[in-house]
């Protein structure tokens, strides 16, 4: 399989460290995988609204899922999963959170923002990386994905 | 962080404030005016003189009296209002500051130890045992150091906003506290127990939840007896108490445990921070209610707190309609 027809991974995260984190992570889940990483959600909408295309990515980027940080600079993470959300051809994409934050308030406002699901990132290492793999089994492997993602799995 | 805070309580203490000074403002004034017309009469009215001119001129004299003296004491009653309302805007800074602060803190603190774990885990083998246990002891302080910074989060958290004023059922909610620490009250072979029935209080369910957590979670880990025995129950007056016959803890000590970290055992011998009360003590006022304890070293504690400004009303108590 060529690197295009692998289902793509969208990171919104602006550390390089947890950048490098969640890369280790989702390469040690063993499931087969194009990341592509957007430093700030103003960059995240700009490859999912085709302002801004990758030579290498579809575009506009119809990602399989995206992994969302909620602290973010420019647009945060709560407002790029609203205008995910509220955007009609983009509201199938799964978008997960990934999130430092317990708060309540913080993980209520989220799934009213109809995010289909929220983790904690745990500071232990490998309860994290149990998360990561988790995830990606979940979205890439388990579910039937909506139509919107599976453009290039039908390609395949 | 821009987060809306919420300026009722403050707002509700300077209200109550002026309004017991005006109070006795009013009283001092009647009691004056009264004294005032009373030598006036003694000394000058002839017997036998009009009674209308005297109900005049007392009433007249306290009107005056209050009026001068509410007058004279306004200018220290606002003082008073803005030194409070001053110090609610401290506190509410301090909560921000320490919101922000902890927040930051918690990022850098997660790549340290990240990174130690990915050296344990990739480069373990290239490592000797020195070098591998050292290695693990800082992932340990980064635990612990996460730990308190959590902490901090929780308590600063818990002055930017103001409870929820729900009906909450502290029998149920107390079952699913007893039910989540089922692993560690079977583990030490305790007995915890709803003694009667408990009240429904308007109160924030959850942080009521947070209350009773970490009172039984305390009466479980500050146990050395046989069998701990937990009892939680409502006072006549209202008050909900959490009884146990754990280590007890000394007079002299009964209002520092409730200090931010403060611990009298050391680490080994119990583990945690040392912030749990203090989140009760926090979360207990913010309702307007109070906590206090009964306890000796070796006789067991017995923590009382109320919810609420005053007790329970018997209404309230009645609503209660017990599981079935």
């Amino acid at each position: 399989m060529s690197l295009k027809n692998l289902p793509t991974v969208l990171l919104v995260e602006d550390s390089p460290d947890e950048i490098d984190f969640a890369r280790r992570a989702l390469t040690k889940s063993g499931i087969a995988h194009r990341l592509v990483v957007a430093e700030h959600g103003d960059r995240a909408w700009a490859l999912l609204s085709g302002e801004e295309c990758e030579s290498e990515h579809a575009c506009p980027l119809r990602p399989a899922l995206v992994l969302l940080d909620l602290n973010i600079p420019g647009m945060s993470g709560q407002d790029l999963l609203a205008r995910i959300k509220s955007d009609a051809e983009l509201a199938t994409i799964p978008v997960v959170i990934l999130s430092t934050s317990r708060h309540r308030l913080d993980i209520e406002s989220c799934y009213r923002a109809h995010a289909n699901s929220y983790h904690y990132k745990s500071d232990d290492l490998a309860e994290y990386q149990a998360t990561a793999r988790q995830v990606v089994e979940y979205w890439l492997a388990a579910v039937v994905p909506p139509i919107a993602t599976t453009e290039t799995t039908i390609s395949a | 962080m821009a987060r809306p805070r919420d300026e009722s309580l403050p707002l509700r203490m300077s209200e109550r404030t002026r309004l017991l000074a005006y109070s006795i403002a009013i009283l001092l004034a009647v009691a004056m005016g009264t004294m005032a017309v009373t030598a006036f009469q003694l000394s000058y009215a002839p017997a036998g003189s009009g009674t209308v001119l005297a109900v005049a001129e007392t009433l007249l004299l306290v009107i005056a009296g209050s009026t001068a003296l509410v007058r004279v004491c306004n200018p220290f009653f606002r003082r008073l209002e803005d030194k409070a309302a001053q110090l609610a805007k401290v506190n509410r800074d301090l909560d921000d500051f320490s919101y922000v602060a902890s927040h930051d803190l918690k990022e850098p603190l997660r790549g340290i130890s990240a990174y130690c774990q990915i050296l344990l885990e990739d480069y373990g083998d290239k490592l000797d045992n020195d070098g591998e246990r050292r290695l693990r002891s800082l992932v340990g302080l980064c635990q612990r150091l996460g730990r308190l910074i959590d902490d901090l989060l929780t308590y600063s958290q818990l002055g930017r906003t103001q409870p929820a004023a729900e009906p909450a059922d502290l029998h149920e909610i107390v079952g699913d506290v007893i039910e989540t620490l089922g692993p560690a009250i079977d583990d030490r072979n305790a007995i915890v127990r709803i003694d009667g029935v408990l009240p429904v209080l308007k109160a924030d369910r959850v942080l009521a939840g947070e209350v009773f957590r970490n009172l039984i979670a305390n009466a479980l880990k500050f146990n050395d007896s046989e069998r701990p025995t937990i009892e939680v129950g409502c006072g006549p007056q209202g008050a909900i108490f959490v009884r146990d016959n754990g280590i007890g803890i000394p007079p002299c000590h009964h209002e520092s445990i409730f200090a931010m970290f403060r611990r009298l055992h050391s680490r080994r011998k119990y583990e945690g921070t040392g912030a749990g009360l203090t989140f009760v003590r926090k979360i207990v006022e913010a309702h307007g209610g109070r906590i206090w304890l009964e306890s000796d070293l070796g006789s067991g504690a017995t923590f009382h707190f109320t919810l609420a400004p005053g007790m329970p009303s018997v209404s309230e108590e009645s609503a209660h309609s017990p599981l079935g």
